[in-house]
């Protein structure tokens, strides 16, 4: 085979390849903007993809059944706590892992990557009960707290910080900086892609997160975008154009961060040592 | 400004290892003070001492007369250039000079007037909106010697500030900083391992090995008189020869007996060396290359030509001795017509006078 025709079967492999794993959120949009009685009528073909009869109604919809705008709302604001007070302590923290000689360094840094392997199910009902003795339940404090501190982010900062050449934090120090100065004004920002990427990555975990508020909210006050997915779903009528455009809109604001952050969060996946 | 005062300085590194061993060291205010020494002779270190960047284990730091040892680097008001120059990546040329002034909370107008100042001695204005990427290894270094101008410090501590350029903007960078430090009269301590460029630079140098201060002198008392074989083997280029003599008494004083000739051991020697006059015994002569010479009077070392370096004006010739045996090729710096193959014999005059000699252990007589 010349290296012509190989590169064209590659290249229509990957298409193929490329159109599978794009299907379900072509799916997902086209219904999102159909009648709702075409949506799962037309799921088994490649009708599903065409939004044939599109319109805003479904969404529409949406807003008249549920307060929407509410768990919008919840949701942003509490994956902007998670963070944004994330990157404060998890950098500061992956900074002192890199850089400070305290006792109980390495102990600590052991600590830290076993965390990495505890998933959180397994701390889940332990830390309702936590959270429930402080009174804490149904707030925005309990559904960002315990996520603000992350073992994986404290990971990420540390080994991008272990990168940063010395001479510019002794060169800041002689200069007149002290430790703080000289993180907040040589050390981050020259770390703004780990930076980034720590916010992606920290974003995109808490805006889908579904359990631990699903156990620690009760009404729609404080309630985030995913348990109310969940409610909408079991919301009678069921109406799949609906619930497709409910889940469009919960899915728009994750594509365009990283739409937006893509160059950040590559560079910083690679400087810190991870892959994308 | 201000004096440097060391005082049995020491530092020991948590696993043993002594980087810096009891050095005392004197700096007058506005003297340009080299330290130089070979690659892990804890220059470096000492250096890194002085800004606080390293603890010291023992000893003492004196800044314009003040006790600095426990001060942070920031309260000793001392300037730093880095070997690697250190810019700050994400700040602009100007971001970078006005760096040092917006950390000690200077009005702006101030840190503006400040910072085009140094930009104008250095040349820098058409390159203040530059980011440190942007710019050639010359211009690296002149915004980092920039930023320890502009804060007018009392001390500027300069580490192997050269090493990353060419060679031929080395030699013209040294001259910068040199006429930069007249011009200032800032106590500048300069750490290198270039000896060329400590010799031109220094209006005095130190010599460090292992941790330990050798000999502190003008480099003209450092090339014509060194403190022992170490020193003056590390200065010069070639270094000094050392030759296995012995010093016999005679009637009219010592005599110096080398290879198969004993000379009197002339005037300007026992003058320079008053040690040499009741000794006897096994001791090194040190000879200059320049005292090597293929005519005229003296003591003659025979021996046969090992290499010949061609440098143009001059010629280097290697030559193993015959006798003294077991001792390393000398090196003679001969005119540019000497002809002279490999594998050639040759008797090399001494310049006696030109002679220092070292005890067995080393030093000076």
């Amino acid at each position: 085979m010349t290296g012509r025709a190989q590169k064209a079967l590659w290249t229509g492999a990957l298409a193929v390849a490329a159109v599978g794993y794009l299907a379900p959120l072509l799916f997902l949009v086209a219904g999102a903007f159909k009648p709702d009685a075409r949506v799962l009528a037309e799921a088994a073909g490649w009708r599903a993809v065409v939004p044939v009869g599109a319109s805003l109604h479904n969404f529409a919809d949406v807003f008249a059944r549920v307060p929407f705008e509410r768990y919008l709302m919840n949701s942003l604001w509490i994956a902007a706590w998670v963070v944004a007070g994330g990157l404060a302590v998890n950098g500061l923290a992956g900074y002192a892992l890199a850089r400070l000689p305290f006792p109980g360094r390495r102990l600590v840094l052991g600590a830290v990557l076993a965390l990495l392997v505890v998933p959180f199910e397994a701390i889940a009902v332990p830390l309702f009960y936590q959270m429930a003795w402080l009174g804490l339940r149904d707030t925005y404090t309990v559904q960002a707290l315990p996520f603000v501190a992350n073992a994986f982010s404290v990971y990420l900062f540390y080994s991008f910080f272990l990168n940063v050449p010395r001479e510019l934090e002794e060169a800041a120090r002689v200069d007149g900086a002290g430790p703080l100065a000289t993180y907040l004004r040589v050390v981050v920002p020259g770390a703004r892609p780990v930076f980034a990427t720590v916010a992606v990555l920290t974003f995109l975990t808490q805006w889908g997160s579904f359990l631990w508020p699903l156990m620690v909210t009760v009404g729609e006050r404080v309630r985030p975008l995913p348990v109310g997915l969940a409610a909408f779903h079991t919301l009678p009528p069921r109406m799949w154009g609906d619930i497709f455009a409910f889940c469009l809109m919960t899915a728009a604001p994750v594509l365009a961060l990283f739409l937006l952050f893509q160059r950040w969060f590559v560079k910083g996946a690679v400087d810190s040592g991870i892959k994308g | 400004m201000a004096d440097v005062r060391l005082t049995d300085l020491s530092c020991t590194y948590p696993d043993g290892t002594a980087a810096v061993r009891g050095v005392s060291l004197a700096v007058a205010d506005g003297e340009l003070m080299v330290i130089v020494g070979p690659s892990g002779c804890g220059k470096s270190t000492l250096l890194r001492m002085v800004a606080g960047l390293e603890p010291a284990s023992a000893g003492t730091v004196a800044i314009g007369g003040r006790d600095v040892t426990d001060l942070s680097p920031q309260a000793r008001n001392v300037a730093m250039v880095f070997q690697s120059y250190a810019l700050y990546p994400h700040l602009t040329v100007a971001g970078n000079l006005a760096f040092p002034l917006r950390m000690r909370g200077l009005p702006r107008a101030e840190i503006a007037r400040r910072v085009a100042e140094a930009a104008h001695l250095l040349s820098l204005t058409p390159l203040l909106e530059r980011r440190p990427a942007a710019l050639s290894g010359g211009e690296r270094q002149r915004v980092a010697m920039g930023r320890a101008l502009v804060r007018d410090p009392d001390v500027f501590l300069l580490d192997e500030p050269l090493s990353n350029l060419d060679a031929a903007l080395r030699v013209e960078i040294r001259a910068e900083i040199a006429a930069l430090q007249r011009r200032t009269g800032t106590t500048c301590l300069y750490v290198t391992h270039d000896q060329v460029e400590a010799m031109t630079l220094g209006s005095r140098v130190a010599v460090m090995e292992h941790g330990r201060l050798h000999q502190v002198d003008a480099p003209r008392a450092l090339y014509e008189a060194p403190a022992d074989t170490f020193v003056a083997r590390f200065i010069g280029s070639p270094g000094m020869n050392l030759v296995p003599a012995r010093l016999e008494p005679g009637p009219e004083g010592p005599c110096l007996r080398l290879g198969a000739a004993a000379v009197p051991l002339p005037a300007p020697v026992r003058a320079r060396q008053p040690k040499a006059e009741g000794a006897a015994g096994e001791v090194s002569a040190g000879l200059r290359p320049e005292a090597l010479a293929l005519e005229g009077p003296g003591p003659r070392l025979t021996g046969t030509v090992r290499a010949v370096e061609r440098l143009g004006h001059e010629v280097l010739a290697h030559v193993a001795l015959a006798e003294p045996g077991g001792c390393p090729p000398v090196a003679a710096r001969l005119p540019a017509d000497a002809e002279l193959e490999e594998g050639d014999g040759v008797a090399l005059v001494v310049d006696v006078a030109a002679v220092r000699l070292f005890g067995r252990d080393g030093t000076a007589l």
